[in-house]
This record gives C-alpha cells, structure tokens and sequence, in this order.
C-alpha cells in the first residue's frame, strides 16, 4: 500500500502539494484528477521518488521511497513528458531497464512489441509522439514492477492504442495485483478505467472515493405528483439539489437506492422516474456540497 | 548499499560517454605526436638533438583535461539540467549515491583511456626513435595527469550538483577548483611584493606549493616547471581529489531534482562565485595600494591621485562582472538587483588583501638568523622568471645534485646568515631593480624553516660565487661533483652513430675513473658559476653528452673530450676521420685553391679549427673590402693553416690531432646543405704553432663573464 502522510512539497514560492494525506491500496486502479497545477505530477513524482517531501511521509508497506532501490525497484514510473536515452532504441532502453529493474521480463517486453508493433531497433527520436508513449508502457509493463504510475497516461494515443493500454493494465491488476496510479485533468477519460478516483486541487486531495461506491451512492430522480408539492414534501430525502419545472421535480439524492424508491413511490407519484449520473455530475455535485464549483476545480474539464 | 558502482547503469553512462571520450583519446594521442614532432628535431646546423621529455606533455595534457572534462562531465550530467531527464533519472532504483559514483566512474575510465592513449605513444616513439626513456618520471607525469584528471571531474561534479544550468554550474566549478589556489597564491604573491623577494613557487611550503593540488596549479607554474615526482603533492593531490569527489558525492545527495532548470541551489556558493567574478578587477587598486603601503616615501614622483581614474575603472569593471555573472546565471534583473549588497564583499577581500599580506610580510622579514643558528641550507637556482632548464629536460648533473644536497659548510651559513640580515635591512631599491635567483633555504635547529633571497642584483652575484665556492668546498658534495654521474645513461655525440656514441661513452667513462678531481673538472669546462656547464659540438671540441636518469630526474651532462681521455679521444677521431675525411679533405683543397683563385662563390660555408670558427662569406668580403687582391692576401694566416692541413695526413692521436670541421649553407635559405664534418689531422710542430696562435686570438666573451663573476 501507498501512503501519504501529511506530505508537503514546495518548489520556491509555490505550495505544490499542502499537507496531503492518502492511501492507494494494492491491486486497483488508483485515478488522480485535477486541473493543471493542482499537485497531480508531483505526487507521482513524490511516490516515484524522483522527489523528497519538506515534510510528511511517503511511504510504500511502510518503507520511505526516497533514495530506497529496493522500494524503487518495486516502482515503474511513466511521467507525462517523455524520456528515453540519447540516441537510443528500444533495444537499448531494454538493457538498461533490465539492469536496474530486477523483475525485467525480456519475455514480456518482446510480447508486448508484437502487440504494439514496434520496431525495438528503430531510434526512438524517429517515433511519432504516440509510438514514444507506447515504447515507455512496453518498457514499464515489462518491468513487472508492484506500482506502475502513469502520468497523463493516454494523452497521444489513438482509440485503439488507449483501449489496449487499457486491457494491459487490468492485466497487470487482476493477474499480477499491481498497483496502477493514473493521473489525468479528464474525469472522462478515467471514468471507465479506475476502481477509486481522488480529486487534487489546489495541493490537496479534496475528495477520494471508489468510483462504483460513487456512481450508486447518488442518483437522479425525475418526480411529478397529482397535486401541488414543493421541497418540504421530500423531508427525510438527502437531496444535494432540487429543480422544480411546472409539475416536475428533479433531485439529485444520495442514498440507498433502493430504500429511496421505496419512500418515494410510497408518496404515490404520477410519475416517478430514476436516472443514472455520469461520473462528471456525481463530481459537479458533490464538489458543490463541499463548498467547490466544479467548474473551478477541474477547468480544462469544463472548456 | 551492494553496489557502489552499478555495472548496468556504468555501461550506459560509458557509452553515453562514448563520442566525447574517443575524441579526448585522439586529442592527446595527437597532441602527443604534434609535440613530439616538434621537439625531436634534429638540428643539423648545430648539431644537437632536442631532448624530448615526457613532462613536456604535461601542460598541454593538463589544458586539455580543462576542456574535455567540464565537456564530459557537463555531457554526463546533462539531465541535471532538464526537468522530465532528471525525473527519469531520479526514477531509477538506484540510490544517489550509486547514479553519482557510477556516473564519477565512467567518465575517469574514459579519461583514463585518454592518458592511456598517452602512455602508449609516448612509449612507442621512445621505443622507435631509441630515445633515453626514464620510465619511473614518466609513470609520475601520467599519474600526475591523473589525478588531477580526479581533481577536475570532482570539482565539475560539485558545480553540477549544485546547479541546475551549465552556465552557473561551469563557473562554480570554476570557482571551487580555482578559488582557493587563486586566494593562496595571490596572497603569497603580494607577501613577497611587501618583502623584497622572490621565491620559486616550488620551494614554498606545503599549500603555498603549487604541486600540491595539481589541477589547481597555476598555469605559470607549469611552464616554469614543478617536480612531478613530489610524493607527498601527489598524495595531497589525491586526497584532495578524493575529499572534493566526496563532497560531490555530498551535493549530489543533496540536491534536489526539482534543480533542473533552476541556476542554483546554495545561495552562498552562487554569492561567491559572484565574488570570485568580480574580485580579480580589484586586484589593481590591491596592487597600487600595496606599492604605497611599502614605498610611499619614494613613490612622490607619482603621487596617489594619479591612479584615481585606474582605480574607478577597476571598481567599475568589478562591479559589472559581478553583476554580470548574476544576470547570465540567474537571467532575472531582480536577482541582480537583490545581489547587490554582496557586493561589499568584494570590497572587503580586496582590503584584506591590501593590509593582511604587508603584516605577513613585515613579520617574515624582521627574522634574522644567525650563523650559529642554520643547521644546513641548500642552494636552488631556480628564478621565478626564467624558465628552468629542467622542463626541457637540460637539467646539468650538478643542478641535479644541487637539488638533493643540503649544505652544511660554516663559509656558506655565515652567507646565509647574512642574506638573512640583508633581507630584513630591507633595500627599496630592489624592487625597482629585479629579482634574485640565488635561494637559500635554512633549517634552524629543525623547527623553524626560513626562505632567504638573495636580493639585489650585485648581492646576487657576488653571494653566489662566494656561495658557490663555499658548495664547492665542501668536500662530500665535490665528491659527488665530479664523480661519474649515476643513474642510467644514453650517451649522444654529434657525427656519431648511437652504437659509436656508446662505445666511445664507455671508453669515455674508463679514461674519466683514472682521472683526479682537477683533471675532471677541467673536462666540465667552466665551473666558475656552478650552474653554466658548457655543451661541447663536435666541430669545436670533441665532446660527449650523457642524458641521464636517475629516480624519475633526468638531467644532461656535457664533457669535453681531449687527451685526459685518450681512448674516447682517438676512438672518437677514428670514428670521425673514418666518416668524413673524403669529404673534407676535398672541400679544404677547394678551400684553399679558392684562397688562391678566388671565383664565383657556391655556398656560404664556415670551417672550424679547433675551438675557433670563421666564416668564409667574411673573408671574402675582407678581401673585397680591403687592398688584398685575393683571400689568402686578405687572410694570410688562415691561408697557411688550411694549406698545411690540406696537405697534412689524418690522424687519431688525441695528442697530437687537431680537429678541423666544415660545414656548407645554400645559397638560397641558409639552411644546411652538409651536415657539419669533423677530423683530425696530424700535423708538424710549425703548424700547430700557428693554430695555436690564430685560436689564442679569439676573444671570449667568456671571459668577460668570468671576470665578472669573481669579482
């Protein structure tokens, strides 16, 4: 397990990350969203080790990561801009990836070009910017590391390149428990991808959960009744919001779906309807509750 | 931690190294080839051969490493310098310490292939050209080299870690492998402006010696020479590489990643280097100062004021520099501007430097020693502005000897003593007047170690004939003087084969073992002045020179050869007559019957007779000038000595031979057509009277000097 403990990272004058407090278990796919510059490479980059927290705590089943090989060597870290060795090939980053990274399956890797088709031979300074990602997830899954992290991970990849990207890393989950920490400012793009999403603003997590938890706990409901009603008709409801159009009300409630229908239909409506929320309104709405406009929060989300 | 050196990671960073390691390689091999080329020539008209010394590649090897290491260890460590490389570098499961002495390694091995490529022209040339080769002097050049080659990478690897640009990185390194040789030998410098004197750099003790900390030597010092055979500065130069890698290693833990594309992390060094930038513009005002503070009663021609734009500048320019460093470095006017107050320290070194020197000084030279005090001294003819013979591997076996010897004679400690006196009896005069290269080093008692100069120029020679007799004197050092000089030798006689050389060397060596101290003497020539051993040419004086090797010295030793040894004499005529005699019998009847019939004029041609040379060019404009109507009416004398040796038969006996040598130029260039020819002629009694005679004319300058020194 991954844990942050009160971990603050300054660059000069600017917080990067406050305080930021968060556990990512094993074997699940762990999403970070957040607008630009709210911390998200720079947790990866703390839990990397790449950097050292001013204070708090990041730790891997309790060892610090910092300047630690044998956790490191359990990390396979993917950053947004890539890296690869002068002048060099795949063939080349193989070997040193082999060198330092015990786990080093030259199985996998070969496995893994045929699937992406790649030419291990070819200098890497002549691949397009979605070849070069693919080069680095063949590099990092053959690694066979416990955490893979993956900054911007889909960013340059086709449709197809993401969805095969995708499949590789619920692999690596449900066969071999691996860990994997995705970051990316679309809520879109990790809706269908992660077990638990955290929301980073500002340098703290602001909200944490598992998303199947969060795509149930809230949900539309679409009400209308014989009679005038207004908002006091729905005592006993949790309703983050109420919208009232001629006879129909619409709420968002958070709840037990089920015990919900219940009270409702038990006020005998005319019409009575419940709606699935995308990933985007659950956020939008609980955002508000915490007091965050959404709009705010994940701006490039918006535009 | 396993592994300090991680093989994966070193065999990445060696090839990544690749390009700029091959092209250090072939830069010293050919540096090597390009040095070697210009110093072997052989010169045909003086009939010497320049005496290639390994040391001469030290220089030029060390400017080199000044280079190709900031380049390499800059190319290894670039990814310092930028955000998303130093992310992946960081991400790799080593430890700092691993990347850092990983990184460290594969750089030294590449440089340490760069020396090799070194050792192995050095060796194969000297094995080719069959040059004396003094293998343990040579192993300390290299060893020199690469420890400072240490030195350098951990002074580059200290500016990287602690910058996150090349530009503020180099200067630092800069800084932390210059600073404080540069404070050192300033402050020392100025010591002896306060004082009056003048010490070579290598006589100075442990951090003032520019051999300890070689990287750091100031590049005068090279040129003037040091001992790369110090043990205790290579040592030093070692544990101070080691010490500075260290503290690499040190910042390199410490840095943070987050460093890359930021300038720097330590303000303080980043406030020094802009110090260090700015401080040498005010040297000019310390200078002026300095010449104030020690001879203000005498500077009234040029009074204070005059200096006044000269010290504005130097303010001017040492402000500009200062805050240029923090512009380029930092690329924020605001820097600049905050950087300012720092300025001061600039100031404050530059009076630390203006009043801390003159105390030094003042306390150094109010010690007197008396005679009764000095337990040895020894003598160094080492000047601080001539370029000892040593560095071109001229060294004469008695400077060799001088080096190692410490006297302890009572004529020489009462000298010593007086220099002593005579330097806290401070002569203003001197400065003006130049520097001495007379030094004496005393031990009193074995704790106190005192460097006298021998100032002022009269002082100088006077003293140190005086001194020299009183070397010369005692009798365990003339002992070693005129003994046979030990070590291995090469022997090298102009005319001869190498093999002839050796044969007539061990002849030379038989005949010298039977001779007294006065005989040897009278075969090194003039030893008026200790340190002027004359080289004999074969044209004038049959002679021999012996390249010597002795630990890692060499050193060169020329002797005459004549009828104290006869067996090196007449082998040597032998070889000679054998050689040459065809050719010059025919060029002398040429001669001669040109005397006599003077037409066009071929070569511009010289001839030697013994010890005297005359140029043929000169008697024909004689004879053109003058009333004579032929060379020989012009040149009566040298007519009948030519015509007697062209008639008289060769001879190889010492006693009787007189050597007769030509040598012919083109017309054109100037440049030797013939090497020079020497033989020896049997000639009567009359003759030999005559050439006597016409030698006995010459007037030496020789002489001149040698009066002059035994004033």
């Amino acid at each position: 397990m991954i844990t942050a403990t009160n971990v603050t990272k300054r660059f000069e004058d600017t917080i990067a990350l406050q305080s930021l407090n968060c556990s990512i278990p094993e074997g699940c796919v762990y999403g970070l969203v957040g607008s630009n510059g709210s911390g998200k490479s720079t947790l990866l980059r703390l839990i990397s080790g790449v950097y050292r927290p001013e204070t708090g705590r990041i730790t891997i089943d309790d060892s610090e990561v910092f300047d630690n090989p044998e956790v490191k060597k359990r990390i396979v870290f993917v950053p947004d801009e890539l890296y690869f060795l002068p002048h060099a090939s795949l063939r080349r980053m193989e070997q040193l990836y082999a060198s330092v990274f015990e786990r080093f399956s030259h199985e996998r890797f070969e496995q893994l070009l045929q699937e992406f088709s790649l030419n291990p031979n070819k200098m890497l300074t002549t691949f397009s910017k979605g070849m070069r990602r693919q080069a680095a997830t063949i590099l990092a899954l053959s690694c066979n590391a416990d955490f893979i992290l993956f900054d911007e991970t889909f960013d340059g990849l086709d449709p197809v390149m993401r969805n095969l990207v995708k499949n590789l890393l619920y692999g690596e989950v449900l066969e071999r428990r691996a860990t994997a920490v995705i970051t990316s400012h679309s809520l879109r793009e990790l809706e269908d991808t992660c077990d638990q999403l955290a929301l980073l603003h500002k340098g703290g997590i602001i909200f944490e959960s598992d998303v199947e938890h969060l795509k149930t706990s809230l949900f539309k409901v679409q009400i209308a009744f014989g009679e005038e009603y207004d908002r006091s008709r729905f005592e006993g409801i949790d309703a983050l919001s109420y919208e009232k159009q001629g006879s129909v009300a619409t709420m968002i409630v958070r709840g037990d779906r089920a015990e919900t229908e219940a009270k409702l239909r038990a006020m005998g409506p005319v019409l009575f309807e419940i709606l699935p929320l995308s990933l985007e309104e659950v956020f939008v709405y609980e955002m508000g509750q915490r007091g965050y406009e959404f709009s705010e929060v994940l701006k490039q989300e918006v535009k | 931690m396993k592994q300090l050196i991680h093989p994966g990671f070193f065999r990445e960073m060696f090839r990544q190294l690749r390009a700029k390691g091959l092209v250090a390689t072939l830069l010293l091999a050919g540096l090597n080839l390009i040095f070697f080329s210009a110093f072997i020539t052989r010169d045909p008209v003086d009939m010497t051969i320049s005496h290639y010394d390994a040391r001469l590649m030290a220089l030029p090897m060390l400017l080199l490493l000044y280079i190709m290491v900031p380049i390499m260890v800059f190319g290894a460590y670039r990814w310092l310098n930028k955000r998303f490389e130093s992310d992946f570098y960081h991400a790799i499961p080593l430890t700092r310490t691993q990347i850092y002495a990983t990184t460290s390694a594969a750089i030294l091995c590449w440089l340490l292939i760069a020396l090799g490529s070194y050792a192995v022209v050095q060796t194969i040339l000297y094995t080719v050209f069959g040059l004396p080769f003094n293998y343990l002097l040579y192993l300390c050049v290299f060893l020199n080299m690469l420890i400072a080659a240490v030195e350098i990478v951990a002074a580059f690897s200290i500016g990287a870690a602690l910058t996150g640009r090349r530009f503020a990185g180099f200067f630092q390194s800069v800084t932390v492998l210059f600073l404080p040789r540069m404070l050192l030998t300033t402050f020392w410098i100025l010591v002896e402006i306060d004082a009056g004197f003048s010490v070579p750099f290598s006589r100075l003790p442990f951090f003032l010696n520019p051999e300890f900390n070689i990287a750091a030597t100031p590049i005068h010092s090279l040129i003037w020479g040091i001992n790369y055979a110090n043990i205790p500065a290579m040592l030093y130069s070692l544990v101070y590489g080691a010490g500075l890698l260290a503290l690499g290693c040190v910042a390199f833990n410490r840095r943070k990643s987050e460093l890359a594309e930021i300038p720097y992390a330590s303000k303080v060094l980043q406030t020094v280097t802009r110090v260090m930038f700015g401080m040498p513009q005010l040297f000019a005002i310390t200078i002026i100062m300095h010449v104030y503070l020690r001879f203000g009663e005498d500077m009234e021609f040029m009074p204070m004021y005059a200096f006044t734009p000269l010290c504005v500048t130097s303010v001017l320019f040492s402000f500009i520099f200062y805050c240029l460093y923090e512009l380029i470095s930092s690329r924020k006017m605001k820097k600049v501007v905050k950087s300012m107050p720092a300025f001061g320290f600039c100031i404050l070194l530059a009076l630390f430097f203006i009043f801390v020197p003159n105390w030094v000084s003042s306390l150094h030279s109010q010690q007197v020693i008396d005679a009764e005090n000095v337990r040895y001294y020894e003598i160094s003819n080492e000047s601080t502005l001539v370029m000892p013979n040593r560095i071109l591997g001229s060294d004469t076996y008695p400077d060799y000897l001088l080096k190692h010897y410490r006297f302890t004679n009572e004529a020489g400690r009462k000298l010593v003593a007086n220099a002593s006196k005579e330097s806290a009896e401070y002569d203003t005069d001197y400065f003006f007047d130049g520097l001495s290269s007379d030094i004496a080093i005393v031990k009193d008692g074995g704790l106190f170690k005192k460097t006298v100069a021998l100032r002022d120029r009269s002082y100088v020679v006077r003293a140190g004939t005086q001194l020299t007799r009183a070397c010369l004197n005692e009798k365990a050092f003339s002992d070693m003087l005129y003994a046979y000089p030990k070590g291995h030798i090469t022997y090298y006689a102009n005319g001869l084969t190498p093999a002839e050389a050796r044969e007539v060397g061990r002849l030379f060596r038989a005949d010298f073992e039977k001779l007294t101290n006065e005989q040897r003497k009278s075969l090194i020539g003039s030893s008026n002045s200790l340190f002027n051993v004359e080289q004999y040419s074969g044209t004038l004086n049959l002679g021999i020179t012996l390249y010597g090797s002795y630990g890692t010295e060499n050193y060169t030793m020329h002797y005459r050869i004549n009828e104290l040894t006869p067996n090196a004499a007449k082998a040597m005529l032998g070889y000679l007559n054998a050689r040459n005699a065809k050719e010059v019998q025919k060029q002398l009847k040429a001669l001669v019957e040109w005397m006599e019939h003077p037409s066009e004029m071929p070569y511009f041609s010289d001839f030697s007779i013994g010890s005297r040379t005359l140029s043929v060019y000169n008697i024909l404009s004689d004879s053109k000038t003058g009333s004579a109507a032929t060379p020989r009416d012009a040149h009566p004398q040298e007519y009948a000595i030519l015509k007697a040796l062209s008639e008289a038969p060769l001879s190889d006996d010492p006693d009787r031979a007189v050597t007769f040598a030509y040598c012919e130029y083109s017309f054109d260039s100037l440049t030797t057509k013939y090497d020079r020819t020497c033989i020896g002629f049997a000639v009567d009694d009359e003759t030999r009277a005559l050439i006597e005679t016409w030698i006995g004319e010459k007037s030496s300058d020789y002489d001149v000097i040698s009066s002059f020194y035994d004033l």
